[in-house]
């Protein structure tokens, strides 16, 4: 019986030690969660191909028509099965006031979609566009979970969400087709720091990867 | 409102993933404290680890909008900036070496070895527990890894903070103890579970319930008091609330409290004092403490699956973007 309970004691301490050498493991992969996105080099087709671009929305100038919603579905020529690209977030307070807001992906400045793809499909290119590479994506709905922001979503093929309209043909930091379509000028495209010197009193959506979009009261 | 992106399929993985990796662990352990004993109890629980594991796997692929694509795992694991990366190489390793213990721990293939090769003779118990080691370290990886792969989606508080793979881990080795106590309890009469064994397991098991119920408190608490004036403490508050007072309140308190975590301790509690009688009286209770066994332990399985699929339900996105527009009208 004594010796049983050797036994147990040094197997007990040697399954510690395992258990201690996974949680080396363990801490040694969070270590390098946030060491790209920053280092990628975007592909350089311009003067600004360098320059983040990003969205200014006027709150107070848009309607909630869904223009802009419609001009994206048919100007990327979105598949029935996909969703829509742009949402309009509507906000009401105690006093019965009302605000809309035209949303789609911020195109952050570390994007959170891009550090959980496990297949490293989605990328963040020329003009601070982040953009998915189809051929390469699995589906797995990880970047919905991960996005601060809930963009990303899916149809039969893979995940789509925003990208400037360059699957459609439109130049990196041409105007997108929902700002072409906005017909209160609710919608800005620019270079982001252009758009904030425009709009000084403009904020950013959110605090969460440093977000490509404005909003204005 | 309900998280549905991630359906049944990803819940039941991290159920399936865990309890396979907790009850490897368990099995792994009985080898390595004495090697004499338990042969079928290992064998079988290895073969459900294997088998648990695989499963889950298969129903992550199944979940994916590519299921092929995702077989290509060199080139659809391939970014190393991703948990879910870490995670399939890491289950993908944790199957190969429980599928080689398994193996190894069936008597025919073991005999067979034996036979045509010396070494093996020599060395096959030293092999077996140097794998057994090494399976334990990556199934608790694969343990820990359930959680930290819900807890980097930055902005679902419900799964944003480091006590959910602490949770899911406790409760991965819980559920693990749990296959491994029902194995030993349909193997009986072939492989009667040592007295010994039988005490670790229900004193591990009264362990893990209690640390279970202690850091379910504290995840629970952290959550509740977030700030309601911000988007994401509002979510976190109203994401636990759906669990202990909403709409899956019941399925939360009836079966991973009461049935998970409840019975397993009343049932492991009971299975003490019953052995501490028939120490007293041999042979008295072995019967019964089976019994009692075996309902804990599907207590355990019922709660630890309950659990994936209520935190899952119940993880959804604070939305920071009306709050910035609330932020504007005031």
């Amino acid at each position: 019986m004594r010796q049983t309970t050797d036994v147990s004691r040094r197997a007990l301490v040697k399954g510690a030690l395992a258990l201690g050498a996974s949680a080396v493991i363990v801490g040694g992969v969070t270590a390098p969660r946030r060491a790209l996105a920053s280092g990628e080099s975007p592909a350089v087709d311009g003067a600004n191909a360098d320059v983040q671009y990003g969205f200014l929305v006027y709150a107070s100038k848009c309607v909630n028509c869904e223009k802009c919603v419609a001009a994206c579905r048919q100007g990327n020529g979105l598949s029935d099965d996909t969703p829509d690209r742009r949402r309009i977030t509507v906000v009401s307070n105690d006093k019965g006031g009302e605000l809309s807001v035209s949303t789609s992906c911020m195109h952050c400045a570390q994007p959170s979609c891009e550090r959980v793809c496990p297949a490293g499909a989605i990328s963040k290119g020329s003009h601070g566009i982040v953009s998915v590479d189809t051929d390469r994506c699995i589906g797995c709905k990880y970047c919905y979970q991960a996005c601060p922001y809930d963009v990303p979503r899916y149809n039969t093929v893979a995940m789509d969400k925003c990208d400037c309209c360059l699957g459609a043909g439109v130049a990196p930091g041409e105007t997108p087709y929902c700002v072409s379509a906005c017909i209160f000028n609710a919608l800005k495209y620019g270079p982001l720091e252009e758009l904030k010197e425009q709009e000084p009193d403009a904020v950013v959506i959110a605090s969460i990867n440093d977000p490509s979009c404005l909003v204005r009261g | 409102m309900l998280q549905t992106m991630w359906g049944w399929q990803p819940a039941l993985y991290l159920f399936l993933g865990g309890m396979g990796a907790g009850a490897f662990i368990m099995a792994a352990v009985l080898l390595l404290i004495d090697q004499t004993r338990h042969r079928l109890i290992v064998c079988v629980s290895m073969w459900a680890a294997l088998a648990s594991l695989a499963a889950g796997l298969l129903l992550l692929l199944s979940e994916l909008v590519q299921p092929a694509r995702g077989l290509l795992m060199w080139q659809s694991f391939s970014h190393f900036t991703s948990w879910m990366t870490y995670g399939a190489w890491g289950a993908f390793a944790a199957m190969a070496v429980f599928a080689a213990s398994a193996l190894l721990a069936t008597r025919p293939v073991d005999v067979r070895l034996a036979k045509k090769w010396a070494w093996f003779e020599k060395r096959g118990m030293a092999l077996r527990r140097a794998l057994a080691v090494v399976g334990i370290a990556l199934a608790a990886f694969v343990a820990v890894y359930t959680g930290m792969l819900l807890m980097a989606a930055e902005n679902v508080p419900l799964w944003n903070t480091p006590l959910l793979p602490v949770l899911f881990s406790v409760s991965a080795f819980d559920t693990g103890v749990a296959l491994v106590e029902l194995v030993a309890v349909l193997a009986s009469k072939k492989d009667p579970l040592a007295p010994k064994a039988r005490t670790l397991m229900e004193r591990i098991v009264v362990v893990l319930v209690l640390l279970e119920g202690v850091v379910m408190a504290a995840f629970l608490a952290s959550m509740l008091g977030g700030d309601a004036q911000t988007a994401i403490g509002a979510t976190a508050a109203s994401s636990a609330s759906l669990l202990v007072s909403g709409g899956l309140a019941v399925c939360f308190w009836g079966m991973v409290v009461a049935c998970g975590l409840a019975l397993p301790l009343v049932m492991a509690v009971a299975g003490l004092v019953l052995h501490g009688r028939a120490k007293k009286k041999p042979g008295a209770g072995q019967h019964g403490s089976g019994v009692l066994m075996a309902i804990g332990a599907a207590g355990a399985l019922v709660g630890g699956c309950e659990l994936r699929f209520l935190i899952l339900a119940a993880g959804v996105h604070a939305d920071v973007v009306a709050e910035t527009v609330r932020g504007l009208i005031g």
